[in-house]
């Protein structure tokens, strides 16, 4: 990466938990988040959550992503949405941290730049478990081998952004086998209890990750020396 | 007439897809208002229009892939200028002007108007060659003289130049590297007399094209040899997939195409049921739509095997990286004269080298030479008459 202003140099973040919530409710949060930030009523967010489980299909993919029909995933009580953001298939249940940052970014203005940096959050994240997460070229997301640790689906409206990032931290990975994670046949989905046998409490989680975003983006240098990316 | 190009999004994005136009052709826009959707990696953002107008053409399609700085749409500023007749203070001139030099404010539209001058016949001297008051004003005074060239197309050349890669090119980096890392790459060259083959293609070449409309080259002669030989050494016909070799008793034949952007590998699939002049056709068609970019994206997978042909650019030796999960690769070099000894006596003859890269995890030295003679012995042997006879099949 490159050097950049911080991200935060002109405002704080506001970060918000809220524990397990229903896909829709936070879709619905997340549109009057934007609308806020775009009229400049509220600083930068980061809200931090888990899903009952939910399956989203993103504009980068279509129902091909889906191994099985919405019947079934009705029955095996998964929600199902299309929503309007980046990336393909994902899938989203209690155990893995969701993170939707509302940020402006019409201060560095760049798309990748800011995908590279979600990325190095996660990365940073995850090595204060012991986990080591690496990044691979063209493939975004974050890596444990061959095996995707965390998921990024994106939108910007005037640089706004939505939607977000998901780790894997101590969720039930089978759900992975109903779709076809970033449209790929074969990418296996790993977790930071399938790595390292431990269970971790979510909220801890979720605030370490809430430090790492912030250091990352408003002290980049930093945070990418001490942690190992791909 | 305004512009909307596609921007750049960051430092490294250098194409996006359309997903979604959020006005049609005709529909009235203001400047800033959001226009289409476009999707960039794991990213989708809306761009806003840089003028205010009438959508005058929508030149992108949804799904539409396009380059930073391709045009999108064009937006027809006048008609909302001819409506709103707005007091020339009033109107401020857009503050981004567009690259074209075919934008006119409305303010220099109505001076060159009241002044009775042909705004087309002038060279306009403003950011990106647009015709401002000034141009207007001068054009008045001195009607004969043509402006001065733009000081702006007068600066300095670079000596460096930077030249973000494209998504085949980072592909093509990315896949090359990854195979280097994987196999243990070992190359084997050998020498071909192929005084034989070229007789035959001279016999029949002029008969080929009359009746196939394309020419006739070595390259099915050496696939024709290649599968043969890979139908009796199947390990190199395979993947290596963890500690398991799997072996493909079908050949799916990989030709390496150049084009515009870098590289493809377009796959006959089945090729152990084609005869000379069925590989020919298949290699035709498919060189031909790999050039023109339609091919399917099923026709890039599943290759068993790859043969590359540097020879077509004169090469005479390359060691070739192999296409994984593949085990091996053929790189087909340049057909040239040279004096050979031939039963004990000096002969001019048609000679080739063929290189195998070979993954040495997979096979060894013996294998690997014994399989690359095996293809120059079938070569050599010529034996081929039959199968130029017939179009296709086999």
């Amino acid at each position: 990466m490159k050097d950049r202003p911080g991200r935060f140099a002109s405002g704080p973040l506001e970060v918000r938990q809220l524990g397990l919530r229903r896909y829709e409710e936070t879709l619905e949060l997340q549109r009057a988040l934007v609308a806020a930030r775009k009229a400049n009523e509220l600083p930068d967010q980061l809200i931090l959550m888990e899903h009952y489980p939910v399956i989203t299909i993103g504009s980068g993919g279509g129902p091909e992503q889906l191994n099985v029909g919405e019947a079934r995933l009705a029955q095996l009580g998964i929600e199902f949405f299309n929503v309007d953001r980046g990336g393909g298939a994902a899938y989203h249940g209690p155990g893995q941290l969701v993170a939707y940052p509302i940020v402006d970014l019409s201060a560095g203005k760049d798309l990748h730049d800011y995908l590279r940096r979600l990325e190095a959050s996660v990365i940073a994240t995850l090595a204060e478990f012991e986990v080591i997460g690496a990044r691979r070229p063209g493939r975004t997301g974050v890596w444990c081998g061959e095996r995707k640790i965390a998921s990024i689906g994106i939108r910007a409206e005037r640089w706004v952004t939505s939607h977000g990032l998901s780790i894997n931290i101590n969720n039930d990975l089978r759900p992975f086998d109903l779709i076809k994670q970033c449209g790929l046949e074969g990418v296996k989905a790993t977790s930071v209890k399938r790595i390292t046998g431990r269970e971790l409490d979510m909220a801890s989680v979720a605030r370490v990750f809430a430090g790492r975003f912030a250091a990352v983006f408003s002290d980049k240098e930093s945070i990418c020396r001490s942690v190992p990316v791909g | 007439m305004s512009i909307l190009v596609m921007p750049r999004l960051g430092e490294t994005v250098t194409e996006g897809t359309v997903i979604r136009w959020l006005k049609r052709e005709g529909e009235p826009i203001e400047k800033d208002e959001m226009i289409v959707e476009i999707s960039t990696d794991k990213v989708d953002t809306e761009i806003p229009a840089p003028d205010s107008g009438i959508v005058n053409k929508i030149m992108v399609p949804e799904g539409g892939k396009v380059a930073v700085g391709t045009e999108l749409a064009l937006i027809d500023g006048q008609a909302v200028a001819a409506v709103a007749a707005p007091s020339a203070s009033a109107v401020p001139e857009p503050e981004h002007p567009p690259d074209t030099g075919k934008f006119i404010s409305p303010i220099v539209r109505r001076l060159a108007k009241e002044k009775n001058v042909d705004i087309t016949q002038i060279s306009g001297t403003g950011e990106g060659g647009r015709v401002t008051k000034k141009d207007v004003l001068g054009y008045q005074a001195e009607p004969a003289v043509q402006p001065a060239p733009v000081a702006a197309e007068q600066k300095p050349a670079g000596r460096e130049e930077i030249v973000p890669l494209g998504h085949i090119r980072q592909a093509i980096a990315e896949h090359m590297m990854r195979s280097l890392r994987t196999s243990a790459h070992v190359t084997v060259i050998v020498e071909v007399d192929m005084e034989k083959v070229v007789n035959l293609r001279r016999a029949h070449k002029e008969e080929f094209e009359r009746q196939n409309g394309y020419h006739l080259t070595y390259l099915p002669f050496v696939c024709r040899a290649l599968v043969e030989a890979l139908e009796e050494w199947p390990a190199f016909n395979a993947v290596l997939d963890g500690d398991n070799l799997i072996l493909k008793h079908y050949v799916n034949l990989g030709i390496a195409v150049t084009i515009p952007d870098g590289l493809i590998v377009p796959v006959i699939k089945g090729a152990e049921g084609l005869n000379i002049s069925g590989l020919a056709a298949a290699i035709h068609d498919l060189a031909e739509r790999s050039r023109s970019e339609k091919l399917r994206p099923d026709e890039v997978h599943e290759g068993t095997f790859t043969i590359t042909n540097p020879g077509s650019f004169g090469s005479i030796i390359q060691t070739p990286i192999i296409n994984q999960p593949q085990v091996a690769i053929l790189s087909l070099e340049a057909i040239v004269e040279r004096p050979v000894v031939v039963d004990s006596a000096i002969a001019v003859r048609h000679m080739v080298n063929l290189g195998l890269s070979y993954d040495h995890r997979v096979n060894d030295g013996a294998g690997a030479t014994q399989f690359l003679t095996g293809i120059k012995r079938r070569l050599e042997s010529g034996d081929f008459g039959d199968e130029l006879l017939s179009p296709v099949g086999g």
